[in-house]
């Protein structure tokens, strides 16, 4: 097997090399342990809670009003289907206000996600003193927290994914692409054509070497969350797995794409961060996407590192199963045939 | 059979043609030379025989296997020695040569002989394992020559490999690659220094702006030159418009500069020696010495051209 000849040779030569381990490494693990300390509470930017109008009475739209004034209050007429969105991860909370509210036989109720942790706070804060202000001591609101798997919130739940999914992208962007622009550069690509060897063999080397490096910063940086940040993982571990892998082989496609039209090493670094960054920091991997305005969370979407933020929270938060990540693996799985076949296609053969 | 056969080889890049109509053949066991100035199309030339770029037009088989269908059957034939050199930095001097044999299918006991063999053949057996980024530019120079042998190809292929060389690193390399010839591997070898291909060469193409001019042995493409006489003249500051006073000089032929100063090819020596004296003198051009020559294979390309080799 030539492909593993060619693969390697690339990862010899990329454990010679200590930068690349740095940043490949240790400095992901450095950006996940700073966010996990300094984010402990965020600002409350366009929060989106549900609210279940079910007393018509002027009292309680006027109590509503109040609430919308600082929140983003989204109707919905089903209590059962409130209550499923916030145990879902969807929303932060509920305020849901039941027919006998205004004759003061029955109080609000504010249902939140417990596992959201000083977000979830804030808004019971932010509702419990609109509340007051409104109500005067008297408050009728009954706060009832729910969670699913997860009972605390924990700042690896978002920086473990979020740096990870940046920094696999950023290291197969750049390392898979510079190594294939260096082997052009120090003509060892062309000693490499004239060996007789499949046409996919050399690409197929660099895509095995990306891909393993991939899955090693994988290990570490789930491993250090796990053993040292406390990170619980509550799905599958096979589907983290699954997750992974579809990330790490957006990250390959990457640099594969990035290589065929770059030619020289900043070039690459510089198109690989042109991509990374904002579909990091608008897809929410810097910071929850709830603290985002509503059109930026539309706009995230657009990103595949959304999709995989997603898919992971979902598994390692939330608990949930195959099918119900299937439409963000499928999200993401898309980025990366794209990526695949537009790298191989525009990949130059010539020397 | 020859086992290079190339039949109107052209090959086009951007509307020029760096390679145009090219007929070749070289038997096998023979050490064939193709000599013209930078960019006569040599390496191109090269990349196409090896398998590696795409002719525009032409046909080509090494050992009858034809590059556009059988690339990797010749892959297995031929070695390569590129002009640049084709190393990897991070790795040592035996995992280079073991990587390439790998590729080409050489395994094992055979391959860890072959390294051996290679490393001891251009003395860096002590240097084995040592990162390539520690050489010196001589000894990447030496491992970048064997690279291509690792496989013990039939048929080598050597892309100026003694530019940039030193004459003493010259004259090593040459009698390194007599030894290559000796093992009975056919050599198709591009310079673009006359003497190497005078030295080494049993027939030499010569090449200028993508075609072939002359192709013969060195003595014959040497006495091609007929009655012409070669006058060699050793001056400083021989400007563009003295060359082309010389030029309309009465009996001269050809007249081209050189690093050391000017050839003139003329059918009577003797006579124009007096004018160019006479000339030099006006122009203030000052004569270290002034000799009929052996005609050289450069004066062949003069002659052929109105260019040195290194125009
Ligand atoms: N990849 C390329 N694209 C465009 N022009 C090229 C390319 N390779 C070579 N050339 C041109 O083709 C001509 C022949 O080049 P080359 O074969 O390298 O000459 P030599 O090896 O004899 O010095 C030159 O004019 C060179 O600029
Ligand atoms: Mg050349």
């Amino acid at each position: 097997m030539k492909v593993l000849t060619i693969a390697g040779k690339s990862l010899r030569i990329f454990f010679r090399d200590r930068m690349a381990l740095f940043w490949t490494f240790a400095f992901p693990l450095l950006l996940i342990t700073i966010f996990s300390l300094a984010f402990s509470g965020q600002d409350s930017i366009d929060i989106k809670v549900l609210a279940v109008q079910q007393d018509n009475s002027p009292t309680a739209s006027a109590y509503l009003d109040a609430l919308d004034s600082i929140l983003t209050l989204e109707r919905v007429e089903d209590v059962a289907d409130a209550e499923a969105q916030v145990l879902d991860g969807e929303v932060v909370a509920a305020v849901i206000i039941p027919p006998g509210f205004s004759s003061g036989e029955e109080s609000a109720r504010l249902v939140y996600d417990e596992s959201r942790g000083e977000f979830a706070n804030t808004v019971v804060q932010i509702v419990d003193g609109v509340t007051r202000g409104f109500f005067g001591l008297q408050t009728p609101l009954e706060v009832e927290s729910v969670h699913g798997a997860y009972k605390r919130w924990n700042p690896a739940q978002q920086y473990v994914p979020g740096m990870g999914i940046m920094m696999v992208l950023m290291i197969g962007g750049i390392a898979v692409s510079s190594r294939i622009i260096n082997e052009r550069k120090a003509g060892t690509f062309k000693r490499n054509l004239l060996a007789p060897i499949g046409k996919l063999s050399f690409s197929g080397g660099e895509i095995l070497c990306g891909f393993l490096v991939g899955s090693m910063q994988v290990l570490v940086f789930f491993g250090v969350g796990v053993f040292v940040f406390g990170l619980e993982i509550v799905g599958s571990i096979l589907l983290v797995a699954l997750i992974s892998a579809l990330v790490i082989l957006l990250g390959v496609g990457l640099g594969l794409l990035i290589s065929a039209f770059t030619r020289s090493q900043e070039a690459a670094s510089g198109a690989t961060q042109a991509f990374v960054f904002p579909a990091s920091a608008l897809a929410g991997l810097w910071f929850p996407i709830d603290i985002m305005p509503g059109f930026m969370q539309s706009i995230a979407k657009v990103f595949p590192t959304y999709h995989a933020m997603n898919a992971y929270q979902d598994v390692i938060v939330r608990g949930k199963g195959l099918l119900e990540i299937a439409p963000s693996l499928a999200a993401v799985a898309g980025f990366v045939l794209v990526f695949f076949a537009l790298g191989l296609l525009l990949f130059k053969w010539e020397a | 059979m020859a086992i290079v056969e190339a039949h109107d080889l052209t090959k086009v890049f951007n509307g020029r043609k760096a390679v145009d109509s090219l007929d070749l053949e070289i038997e096998e066991g023979e050490f064939f030379g193709l000599l013209g100035p930078n960019g006569a199309g040599k390496s191109t030339t090269v990349a196409m025989l090896s398998t590696i770029l795409r002719p525009t037009r032409g046909t080509v088989t090494i050992a009858g296997y034809d590059i556009k269908r059988h690339a990797k059957e010749i892959r297995r034939l031929i070695g390569v020695v590129p002009q640049e050199f084709g190393l990897y930095d991070e790795l040592t001097a035996a995992e280079n040569l073991a990587y390439f044999g790998k590729l080409h299918g050489v395994e094992g006991g055979k391959l860890k002989v072959r390294i051996e063999e290679l490393l001891r053949l251009v003395q860096l057996q002590d240097r084995a394992n040592d990162l390539v980024k520690t050489f010196s530019g001589g000894m990447k120079h030496r491992l970048n020559l064997v690279v291509g042998l690792i496989h013990e190809p039939k048929l080598l292929f050597l892309d100026e490999p003694t530019t940039g060389l030193d004459p003493q690193a010259r004259l090593a390399v040459w009698e390194l690659i007599k030894r290559f010839q000796s093992e009975g591997v056919t050599i198709l070898l591009t310079t673009h220094y006359m003497e190497e291909a005078d030295y080494l060469c049993e027939r030499v193409a010569i090449m200028d702006r993508g075609k072939v001019i002359a192709l013969d042995s060195p003595a014959r493409l040497k006495r091609s030159i007929g009655k012409l006489e070669v006058i060699e003249v050793k001056a400083r500051k021989v400007t563009k418009k003295v060359l082309n006073e010389l030029r309309k000089l009465k009996g001269v032929r050809k007249a081209a500069r050189t690093t050391e100063g000017l050839r003139v090819l003329t059918p009577a020596a003797n006579e124009v020696m007096a004018r160019v004296v006479t000339l030099a003198s006006f122009a203030g051009v000052q004569i270290d010495s002034l000799n009929v020559a052996q005609p050289t294979l450069e004066d062949v390309f003069i002659k052929l051209t109105g260019k040195t080799l290194r125009d």
